[in-house]
């Protein structure tokens, strides 16, 4: 945010792409296909991901986890007004210590903070807001929206 | 029904590693939470059957692409019954990359990025606006992400 120069964009030529492609679906595909499938060899592959993590365009590897089948039943999304503007460093860092907030934004637009909440079940939720978000100071209010179904999420394309 | 109580904390253990380290040697896995290799292969298999994990991968710092301006948009509909159709249309714009059924003011909610506002603009009046059944759009702009995570596992 208090980054004002436009960072120069990395150089991606179409064999990066590729294996991006690859690597973005299954993070624990073997070098080897990837190389096979790119026709190059396995070492210039881990030379390539190796680059593209080092100038961080790939941050890390993950397995993705299905939030449901942990008992996290509710998705929600949150705007959050502040009393005054201001508060917003303050308000974030107590916001970051709230596990079940797993996505923090400063947004355009009517509300200062938007944030993506999920929790065990709604009673968690309300408890959440009652007890955790509420008591923070500088926050005036929020409005909740409950997502009744995710119906699909993924990466960003890659041309 | 939640399988929480079919896994127990060796499972989460696991998880709670390779949900942030995809490539990391079972080995390693087996050596952190003290169990064999050849446990962690199957209590991993076993996951991926019962669906708590639901693939991998590496994720993409979308600024590093070009994606510099990440939005949500919040979608009215002209009737609730267009629900379906629409999230179809939707679906086809790969610019989207989350997409929600919400209580609220808005029937839809949506997560786009985009490379920059002029290529936002082309998104929202050529792609998204053109969708019969949307009656109309709400615009928030992220200015700056200020973190994402994942669930908490324990």
């Amino acid at each position: 945010m208090n980054d004002l120069q436009i960072e120069p964009l990395p150089n991606i030529d179409e064999l990066d792409e590729k294996i991006l492609k690859l690597i973005t679906k299954n993070a624990r595909i073997p070098f080897l296909e990837v190389a096979r499938e790119c026709g190059v060899s396995g070492a210039a592959i881990h030379q390539r991901v190796q680059r593209l993590l080092n100038l961080g365009v790939v941050s890390g590897s993950e397995f993705l986890v299905n939030p449901q089948k942990l008992g996290y039943f509710t998705c929600a999304y949150m705007g959050i007004y502040l009393e005054k503007a201001k508060y917003h460093k303050q308000v974030v860092e107590e916001l970051i210590k709230i596990p079940e907030i797993v996505e923090c934004h400063y947004t355009t637009g009517s509300y200062a903070i938007f944030i993506k909440v999920q929790t065990k079940t709604n009673k968690h939720l309300k408890k959440l807001i009652d007890e955790d978000l509420q008591e923070i100071e500088g926050i005036a209010r929020t409005e909740t929206f409950i997502s009744l179904e995710m119906e699909f999420k993924r990466q960003v394309p890659i041309k | 029904m939640t399988l929480r109580h079919q896994l127990d904390d060796i499972d989460l253990k696991i998880l709670e590693i390779i949900s942030k380290n995809a490539r990391i040697p079972f080995k390693d896995v087996a050596a952190e939470v003290g169990v064999s290799r050849a446990a962690v292969h199957q209590r991993v298999n076993r996951m991926i059957e019962l669906s708590v994990i639901v693939g991998s991968g590496y994720h993409i710092d979308p600024k590093k692409i070009d994606y510099k301006t990440c939005t949500y948009i919040g979608i009215f509909l002209e009737k609730g019954s267009l629900y379906s159709t629409v999230t179809e249309q939707l679906k086809l714009i790969p610019e989207i990359v989350e997409c929600h059924y919400t209580t609220g003011q808005y029937a839809i909610f949506a997560k786009v990025y985009a490379k920059d506002n002029e290529h936002l603009k082309d998104i929202l009046s050529d792609k998204i606006q053109k969708i019969s059944g949307i009656a109309s759009t709400e615009t928030f702009i992220s200015l700056d992400e200020t973190f994402k995570r994942e669930v908490p596992i324990f």
